[in-house]
């Protein structure tokens, strides 16, 4: 026997109780075999683990290595100062993880948002008496009372009923009330409208029901204990950071293990080989790029603030722009949500019938106009509206309301009008007009034949296509709802945003799919589609009767057409969508904005909620839309993958100067010659002098090109085979060279002599070195200018269109200026102040590596 | 095929809603129901005997051959020496100490109710995974369930086994509509989401006898009963090797 479906004694029987309710014994044994009646929290990872898990990711382990071998090797050799370089990697690592931390300490809250939606105290009927009890101690088989003002403690079947109605809006997200009633119903359990669902408030009337699920068995429970176990994916860029992170360290070992080797069989010994391998770890390992990638996307996520896109988690800035579909509602994402009454059809418009008409629009109406402003739902506002406009304010009694809900798709009050009672009905017109009886024609009265009825549906399909919300509006002078009276159809209008047309126009360029979820009937779907460019073709639409039916299979297989509606829908059927989307590798957006939008929210690549939205769906997406516009999101996307670009474009920057330090390390090596870069000179490139043009490069906006690419393929590397032989074979070797050059010129002209050795305290040694040091740093001057596109001359975009990178140069230069020249900058890296003709004869070097990657460009586009 | 069923019944409600169970799948292999209630010296037990009586009358109204035994005691032991003694092939339990009651030498059914609402599932899903084992009773319980609750039927099969092929086509020549989806590795979490998004109102697990390796492992199943996503059944095939 299924809840809904028993009468008073089964419900009784199967739940053990009585008119009496439980006793206290039985409920306190009840209570220890259910639990208590509580939203709980299955797992969550404890803050200082959160806070942990920023110094055990695989970059990070890397530079604690680093840092260990730094360590290792100053307790070896002392006074070569690696010991400050252990220090200032373990310094990044911290300052990386606190930014981090900060950032994305916002801890998932859905639940604690749920469970604020659940009363405290409730009353029940327990050995025959009424008593108020904490709503935790609730159990099955609780008899509860409920009227107007409370929330429902728990799922529980309706005994008795006095015109008890209930918003289901934290469940099923639909504001408009349900009047609940004590009769069987077959059917679903979620749509039996005997049943009152935890969370639900009950707007009026009172009765008394059942409790036959508690805690996380309620259908409130089921959604939050789904909110935690839908599965996060980690966001891309933190698959490709990861994998990057591997790809340096796999590289870095190589080389320092290949090196470790060849010193080995020219007989150097093992504590030389061994600090060997740690410079070659140290200039490998790009100790910079880290907190450059968090500052990047700390800068994006503030670009799409200022866009009315707010976010919440920093790698989904970067996850937005590898979206392939977006799912979208429309009802004030893609539209104004600002309904107008568009059209009046009448079977023959006189005064008399349209009076008629307004007069119903006037009083079947919930909606108020006060302090000289509209209050209520949208529709009903229109309504009010035009009526109050066109007629002018009437005097009347309402006596009674049998309120709309989402079965029924009607609502009708009973009223008194000049002394006459009048029972006024609007709805849809699918179930309106199966109901009338007669036809207002000409003011008067007339049997509503087959004929007449089809040119009311005629009428209502051609509104419709139009694009517009159609409302049947009838009467009954007899009882409510019955051998009513039809009046006219009403077209009510919800204009797309204007802003809506070129964001849609943008994601068929970018080669994004949206699917439109809605809850109006086909054709005002289709037609608003077609106007806002959705559609161009015959799309498919599948209506939510036919969307149940469907299994995965099929539903999949339709997915994967081009143009796609899904019409009469609501919230709870996203997940399904969502889900099935990512089986088919797709990479998802989904917005929503009702507490049982949550699941899909979490469940998208991307969840977007609205700001005018649920607190439980705000906390369970990724990205808040302030303004609820379309448009926003695209926005978002296009910020999304510029941020993408940005990171590859400064982490080849970064990159290419650790070739440049590379090299002169293998060339000591192998030649045997003094050190032409120190460890700590390597550090001032790769922690001081890159960082800000690093920075500056991760904030360049995005370019026209960026949304007329599709979206990026999911194997697409972070750096693909064309990057690195950009940054291995060209750029990193040029920058080398320059150093060198710089690092021999500085010997040769102070009298060195090949195999000479020099000590670490020469000033030629020194002065050599800060050569080399300047030698890298200006062509990384260069190369900051080259890296702001892979494709478009520097010339094209602008020398000085990004101020931040002209004011990351300046900082650059001005800090080897202190390095070089400052007796400090001396002290901690071992420089020492060179003439201005060594700068001199560097700079064509950067002018060269400046040529060879603009006409790289010009010739073969990466 | 089991021509001996048997019901524990304790102080619990849910206690009644598996041996309805048990009565129904007694019902439909015109099987003889053992009613079972194991106290302890000297507790209270009007409820249990309350519950015994009335699914008793059922029983006996669905003309069944239905026993009633009310027995002191060690529960698992008392069980173990009935089950012995009447040569029980299948027994219902209630799912309190759910590790020891999988060894009872039967095949065993352990039964969590957390939603009285939903004690006559609409949809109820198959956890199925590994190496598929004992086919033809694995088929001869999915095709009783599926009698029994006139319900949608989702199998969610987590391994590489092709005998899944096989079980899969037995069903379908047995006209047994079933939605399956195939998975190459077992999670708890996707069963969880599974359940959770087909608003699935029964999840039935079939447990797997443990190996060695399996003892390393987290125990999923433990967890699973602890925090079902809705009313759980977890079944154990029972075949001496």
């Amino acid at each position: 026997m299924k809840i809904n479906e028993a009468n008073k004694e089964e419900l009784f029987k199967l739940l053990d109780t009585s008119e009496a309710g439980l006793t206290e014994e039985e409920a306190k044994r009840r209570l220890s075999h259910f639990g208590f009646n509580e939203i709980k929290e299955i797992r969550r990872v404890p803050l200082f683990l959160k806070f942990l898990n920023q110094f055990t990711h695989f970059l990070a382990i890397i530079l604690w290595l680093a840092a260990a071998l730094a360590f290792v090797s100053d307790y070896i050799h002392p006074g070569e100062g690696m010991r400050h370089l252990g220090f200032a990697i373990i310094g990044v690592i911290f300052i990386n993880a606190v930014f981090a931390f900060m950032q994305e300490y916002r801890a998932e809250k859905s639940i604690e948002k749920l469970k604020l939606m659940l009363p405290f105290y409730v009353k029940v009927i327990r050995e025959g008496r009424e008593k108020q009890i904490h709503a935790r101690e609730v159990v099955p088989g609780d008899l509860i009372i409920l009227s107007e003002g409370d929330k429902v403690p728990a799922d529980a079947r309706v005994i008795e009923s006095n015109f008890l109605t209930v918003n289901n809006a934290s469940l099923t997200g639909e504001s408009l009330p349900v009047v609940l009633t004590h009769e069987t119903e077959k059917g679903e359990l979620i749509e039996s409208r005997n049943i009152a669902f935890a969370g639900a408030e009950v707007v009026s009337g009172n009765g008394k029901a059942v409790v036959f699920a508690t805690g996380m068995s309620t259908e409130f429970g089921r959604i939050a204990h789904l909110t935690e176990t839908v599965h996060t994916e980690p966001t891309p860029l933190q698959k490709e950071i990861s994998r990057t992170s591997k790809f340096i360290a796999f590289v870095a070992t190589l080389i320092g293990l290949i090196f470790f080797i060849v010193g080995h069989t020219i007989g150097r010994s093992f504590w030389e080989n061994f600090i060997f391998a740690i410079g070659v770890i140290v200039a490998l390992v790009p100790e910079g790029m880290l907190p450059t990638v968090t500052l990047s996307l700390a800068i994006g996520s503030q670009r799409m603030l200022k866009r009315n896109a707010l976010i919440k988690k920093l790698t989904s800035v970067e996850a937005l722009g590898s979206i392939t579909v977006i799912c979208t509602d429309k009802t004030g994402t893609i539209t104004q949500n600002k309904m107008e009454v568009k059209k009046l059809w009448m079977l023959k418009q006189n005064q008399e019938t349209e009076k008629m008409l307004l007069k119903i629009a006037y009083l079947c109406n919930n909606a108020k106009f006060s302090e000289n402003q509209y209050k209520g739902d949208p529709t009903e506002i229109a309504l009010l509206k035009y009526a109050k406009e066109n007629m002018g304010d009437i005097q009347f009694e309402r006596l009674s309301e049998i309120p709309f809900d989402f079965e029924r798709k009607r609502m009708t009050t009973v009223n008194i009008i000049d002394g006459i009672k009048i029972s006024l009905t609007k709805g849809a017109v699918e179930t309106v007009l199966p109901l009338c009886k007669y036809a207002l024609i000409n003011g008067h009265k007339t049997e509503l034949t087959e004929e007449i009825k089809e040119k009311i549906n005629l009428a209502y399909h051609s509104l419709m296509d139009e694009g517009l919300r159609v409302l049947c509006f009838a009467y009954s002078e007899v009882e409510p709802e019955k051998d009513m009276i039809f009046v006219g159809l009403v077209g009510l209008e919800d204009p797309p945003r204007p802003e809506v047309k070129e964001a849609i126009r943008k994601c068929h360029e970018a080669g994004i799919k949206i699917i439109f979820i809605t809850g109006d009937a086909s054709r005002t779907a289709l037609a608003i589609a077609k106007e806002i460019e959705l559609i161009k073709n015959n799309p498919v639409i599948i209506e939510a009767e036919e969307f149940h039916k469907m299994t995965d299979l099929e539903l999949r297989e339709k997915l994967k057409e081009r143009e796609i509606l899904f019409t009469r829908m609501t919230p709870k059927n996203k997940l399904r969508i969502v889900t099935l989307l990512q089986e088919s590798g797709e990479r998802v957006a989904v917005t929503g904005d009702g507490v049982n939008d949550a699941p899909a929210l979490k469940k998208a690549d991307i969840g977007v909620a609205m700001g005018s939205g649920t607190d439980v769906a705000k906390e369970s997406a990724e990205m808040i839309l302030l303004d609820d516009n379309f448009a926003t999101i695209v926005n978002a996307i296009e910020e999304g993958r510029a941020i993408y670009e940005n990171i590859r474009k400064f982490i080849s920057y970064f990159f290419t100067s650790n070739i440049a330090e590379l090299i002169p390390y293998i060339a000591y090596a192998v030649f045997r010659i003094p050190l032409p870069l120190t460890i700590m000179q390597i550090l001032a490139i790769d922690l001081g002098t890159d960082i800000l043009p690093g920075l500056a490069l991760g904030a360049e906006k995005p370019t026209k090109e960026v949304m007329k690419k599709p979206p990026r393929a999911t194997k697409e590397r972070l750096l693909n085979i064309k990057l690195l032989l950009r940054v291995f074979l060209i750029l990193g070797p040029i920058e080398a060279m320059a150093g060198l050059f710089g690092y021999f010129y500085v010997l040769k002209t102070g009298g060195w002599q090949w195999g000479e050795a020099l000590s670490a305290n020469s000033i030629l040694y020194m002065q050599a070195t800060t050569a080399c040091l300047t030698g890298i740093v200006l062509a990384q001057i260069a190369n900051g200018f080259v890296s702001r596109s892979f494709r478009e001359s520097v010339f094209s975009l602008g020398i000085f269109s990004n101020k931040l990178l002209l004011g990351g140069i300046l900082f650059e230069l001005l800090l080897q200026i202190f390095i070089v020249y400052h007796p400090w900058g001396n002290t901690i890296f071992s420089t020492y102040p060179i003439p201005l003709n060594i700068w001199l004869i560097l700079i064509p070097f950067a002018v060269f590596l400046f040529a060879v990657e603009e006409a790289r460009k010009k010739f073969f586009r990466l | 095929m089991y021509k001996k069923i048997l019901a524990e019944i304790d102080e619990t409600i849910t206690s009644e809603s598996s041996a309805r169970y048990a009565l129904k799948f007694a019902k439909l292999s015109n099987a003889s129901l053992y009613l079972c209630f194991i106290h302890k010296k000297e507790a209270k037990f009007e409820k249990a005997e309350a519950i015994v009586k009335k699914v008793f009358l059922e029983a006996e109204k669905s003309n069944l051959k239905v026993e009633g035994i009310i027995k002191e005691g060690e529960r698992l032991e008392e069980l173990r020496d009935i089950i012995k003694k009447e040569k029980i092939e299948f027994a219902f339990v209630p799912s309190n100490d759910f590790k020891k009651i999988s060894k009872l030498p039967c095949s065993v059914a352990v039964v969590k109710i957390i939603n009285m609402g939903k004690v006559s599932p609409k949809r109820i899903l198959f956890i199925l995974k590994g190496k598929i084992k004992y086919m033809k009773e694995l088929a001869f319980f999915i095709e009783n369930i599926s009698k029994i609750f006139h319900a949608k039927l989702y199998i969610n099969y987590f391994g590489k086994d092709e005998n899944i092929e096989k079980l899969l086509s037995t069903l379908k020549r047995r006209e047994i509509k079933i939605e399956s989806k195939i998975f190459p590795k077992y999670s708890l979490k996707t069963v969880k989401f599974q359940a959770l998004s087909k608003k699935i109102d029964l999840l039935i697990v079939e447990q797997k006898k443990s190996g060695l390796f399996e003892i390393l492992k987290p125990d999923s199943l433990s967890k699973l009963i602890e925090n079902p996503p809705c009313n759980l059944i977890i079944f154990k095939p029972y075949h001496k090797e």
